[in-house]
């Protein structure tokens, strides 16, 4: 029996795989610049009510947006094509791996630690305006809230840190040893060519 | 200028499905993972078109794409992708073997067990192997693997090597 595949019928079922793909990446990127965007616009409308550590905060969410932004710029620019030669591709992917790798290990740095700065100048604000303003009656659960809310925030960045660290554990790590292997079989046998 | 895209990648496509259906029977196991893997190396052969200006082989280009794709491609990933893709292709319609050979039950028997032979090999021996078995010159496969004539010879020869000790048994069979 012999089977005949239509080109033309494939070719459609191709473009849309393709468009589906590149929808669902532009609705990955816009949703991660919008939700900043949005943060960002909100905290700086309530900064001009309650003071400049909201201003700070919507400053560091445009930072984290903006440092998220051209990385994956620059990484793309990076990438090879697939049309490349295996090791070249193998190289280009090892190397994405790898950074995506330090990326997650340094969340702390370029993720958490700016919206931390905001949180801590808001938070540190409420307290001295508290302690500043020491009413009796409200003061002491204002403060117990506050201690709360900072407790709670720092139980969530402990979560944010290691769930990336999992994911490096789980996926990154695993993927990097297969393409290390992969280019190590590559370039065996290279004194053979001396 | 997308009319003459889907002209190459139709004439790509026709000219070299085999190939295609080999590499996906050799890279993935099961019938989803085949028809996944398939679908992939489809992807990145259309969106490879347009930067292909003529100054490789076509042949050399689209073992490039679909080797790369093969090697590369992610099981993990599958069930991402299944939730915008339906399956296009069964890999069990399509025969392993020439359809218009003689002996063919013999040769799909062989067919077969060449593609599990070929699938214990170690990776970049596999590749070898499957471009040797398409007829692809030292010269061709040191622009698609990127490395030396010299290298390619020593994994051919392992790779025989193996595959006449795995099918020995077989081929004494028939």
């Amino acid at each position: 029996m012999r089977i005949t595949i239509d080109p033309a019928l494939l070719l459609s079922i191709v473009k849309r795989n393709k468009r589906d793909l590149e929808s669902a990446v532009f609705r990955r990127d816009f949703r991660e610049a919008a939700i900043a965007v949005i943060l960002a616009t909100i905290f700086f409308c309530f900064g001009l009510h309650g003071g400049w550590p909201l201003f700070l905060l919507g400053v560091m969410c445009l930072f984290v947006a903006g440092y998220l932004v051209c990385d994956r710029m620059r990484q793309r620019r990076k990438r090879r094509d697939i049309h490349d030669t295996l090791r070249g591709t193998v190289e280009s992917s090892l190397h994405q791996v790898t950074h995506q790798i330090w990326l997650l290990r340094n969340v702390f740095w370029w993720y958490l630690l700016p919206f931390s700065i905001g949180l801590v100048a808001l938070i540190g604000s409420a307290y001295w305006d508290t302690i500043k303003n020491y009413d009796p009656g409200y003061a002491p659960i204002t403060l117990l809230f506050l201690g709360i809310y900072a407790a709670s925030v720092v139980l969530l960045y402990w979560g944010i840190y290691h769930l990336n660290q999992w994911a490096v554990r789980k996926e990154l790590l695993p993927r990097k040893r297969e393409l290390e292997n992969l280019l190590k079989s590559l370039a065996e046998h290279n004194e053979l060519d001396d | 200028m997308d009319d003459e895209f889907e002209q190459i990648f139709k004439r790509w496509f026709d000219e070299h499905k085999r190939l295609l259906f080999r590499i996906v029977r050799i890279y993935a196991s099961s019938l989803d993972e085949q028809d996944d893997l398939f679908q992939e190396i489809l992807l990145h052969l259309w969106k490879s078109v347009p930067n292909f200006k003529g100054l490789a082989k076509e042949t050399t280009w689209i073992y490039r794409v679909a080797l790369n794709t093969a090697l590369l491609w992610r099981r993990s990933r599958r069930r991402r992708r299944k939730r915008f893709r339906k399956s296009i292709i069964n890999f069990e319609d399509i025969p392993a073997s020439p359809a218009d050979s003689s002996s063919a039950q013999e040769n799909h028997k062989l067919f077969d067990q060449l593609y599990k032979a070929i699938r214990q090999l170690p990776v970049i021996d596999s590749c070898v192997v499957l471009m040797h078995l398409e007829g692809l010159g030292y010269e061709d496969m040191t622009k698609v693997l990127g490395i030396s004539k010299n290298h390619v010879g020593v994994r051919l020869n392992r790779a025989k090597k193996a595959l006449a000790r795995d099918l020995k048994g077989l081929l004494d069979e028939i």
